[in-house]
């Protein structure tokens, strides 16, 4: 036994060693060790004063309420798609698996169905985005339909996961009476775990709207086209009051999460 | 419409393990049948077994001379409406108010629509308050179910079979949470509805007393196997001695 933990031990001695020597030539390599610091003086007074004009703030206040809309909107729309598909999917309100009666045709059916929402999250939101513009041109409807069409993919995953680790018990004998799924769910299955799927579905709001920024540069509209837009004018001024708005809005989306976590858990 | 039910040679496994064997056994309508035994004999599977809650591994079920387990979907899920099975711990979601636990009795029958909208309409508020006003809850309709305690909880679950009005009622120890008066009041309450409804039962139990006294018929389970399956009169001390102690 004291030779097996001194040979792990070394063995971590080692590729540590190794990953210290590496990161050194890559630090070598990028040049991270003389960086020129002498631009920042110059272009840190760029930002400054905050552009606050009357049209401009009209606009941007304008985008603000886009960007909270479509990461609102989209939220819904997979969420509505995402708890029916996993309470198909799930195996814990399904017959067979209850009855143990084994039917192999329902379980691959299932198997297949859970698989298929692999391909809807395996893309990153800005990826699908991209496509999309290319399909439907810029614009909100992009940003829309890429966010739903990855989150419904990761609401789906989790809802499965929140629906199968609940307790089966009442679920069980109201299947056992001859109710079907879907009932089953709203009266058994809901009250158990609706805690964990209403936070869910709040913390998936809150990354919809940081992504919603991001989709803004490729093209979708919002606040994010705006900032991207005014760093490529070099209106430093502008992104700097963007910027300020931004911090601000996920200031006021995370009380807004906080307080729907308070009134409904 | 339930007629009567028939097991043939069921026979249930777990892992090369034998739970129940060879049972064989006929129930007809509106009979009133206690199954009694020691804890582990499987009691629970067997009524489990009897309102198609398991799948067996071996043998035939016949109700109303159609084999249950050969037929299809839709068959089996009308089936299933003709019985109501309360399990021995209350099954209803803690966070859940009495009112829509007591709700969820009727979704069997009712169409999706009608259960969402019932979400927010309660329809069956009127009878729901009689039935628990005959059980003296009436206070706790708008009560979470985890504030109540374990024997307010079971007369709840007994309340959701009283409301959902099966053709064959199916009571896994019924009173083990109850205390001596109040199981006696809860007993008088299930045979008085058998009465109206002319509902068979069947009832699990832990009295043999009891269940001597009130049912007509005893079924005595033993090891996974039937010791005793008689009228309730002609069971005698020595065959009930047999029944608790086994081989």
């Amino acid at each position: 036994m004291k030779n097996y933990f001194l040979i792990k031990n070394t063995l971590y001695l080692v590729i540590l060693f190794l990953t210290i020597i590496f990161s050194g030539l890559i630090i070598e390599k990028s040049n991270l060790l003389n960086l020129n610091f002498n631009n920042v003086n110059e272009v840190f007074f760029l930002f400054f004063p905050l552009e606050y004009s009357k049209e401009f703030l009209y606009t941007t206040i304008e985008n603000t309420f886009i960007t909270i809309s479509i990461a609102t909107i989209s939220v819904l729309i997979s969420t509505f798609i995402s708890l029916p598909m996993s309470v198909i999917c799930s195996n814990n309100l399904s017959s067979s698996t209850i009855f143990k009666n084994k039917n192999k045709i329902k379980d691959l059916s299932r198997y297949f169905l859970r698989t298929n929402f692999l391909f809807l999250r395996s893309l990153p939101e800005i990826i699908v985005a991209l496509l999309l513009v290319k399909i439907l041109g810029l614009g909100v409807n992009a940003a829309i339909l890429s966010i739903v069409i990855t989150f419904t993919g990761f609401m789906t995953k989790v809802f499965i996961e929140i629906i199968d680790s609940s307790n089966t018990v009442s679920s069980e004998n109201l299947i056992r009476s001859g109710a079907g799924k879907f009932k089953v769910f709203l009266y058994a299955t809901l009250p158990l775990c609706s805690k964990e799927i209403i936070s869910y579905i709040v913390f998936r709001w809150e990354c919809a709207i940081r992504t919603s920024l991001i989709l803004g540069i490729v093209g979708a509209g919002g606040l994010g086209q705006q900032m991207e837009l005014a760093i490529k004018m070099m209106d430093l001024n502008e992104v700097s009051t963007i910027v300020f708005l931004l911090i601000f809005l996920v200031y006021i989306c995370d009380q807004i999460s906080n307080f729907i976590r308070k009134v409904f858990i | 419409m339930f007629n009567h039910l028939k097991l043939e040679n069921i026979s249930l496994k777990n892992n090369k393990k034998i739970l129940l064997y060879n049972l064989n056994i006929e129930i007809v309508e509106k009979e009133k049948i206690a199954v009694i035994g020691p804890t582990g004999a499987g009691k629970t599977l067997f009524l489990n077994l009897l309102c198609f809650g398991l799948r067996p591994s071996e043998g035939k079920i016949f109700i109303n001379t159609e084999n249950f387990w050969k037929k299809n979907n839709f068959f089996q899920n009308q089936v299933r409406k003709y019985f109501y099975l309360i399990p021995q711990v209350p099954d209803m979601p803690n966070r859940q108010r009495v009112m829509s636990a007591l709700h969820a009795s009727y979704i069997n029958k009712w169409s999706l629509l009608k259960v969402i909208a019932s979400l927010f309409f309660p329809f069956k508020k009127k009878s729901i308050e009689l039935v628990l006003k005959e059980l003296g809850l009436f206070e706790k309709i708008d009560e979470t179910i985890e504030n109540l305690s374990g024997g307010q909880k079971q007369a709840i679950s007994l309340a959701r079979i009283f409301l959902s009005q099966p053709e064959i009622m199916i009571l896994d120890e019924p009173l083990s949470a109850v205390d001596p008066n109040r199981s006696n009041f809860l007993l008088k309450k299930i045979l008085e509805y058998q009465k109206k409804t002319m509902a068979t039962i069947v009832c699990s139990l832990h009295q043999p007393d009891i269940a001597k006294k009130y049912f007509t018929r005893i079924i005595g389970i033993n090891n996974g196997k039937i010791v005793y399956d008689g009228t309730s009169k002609k069971l005698s001390q020595t065959q009930q001695e047999k029944i608790y102690k086994g081989k």
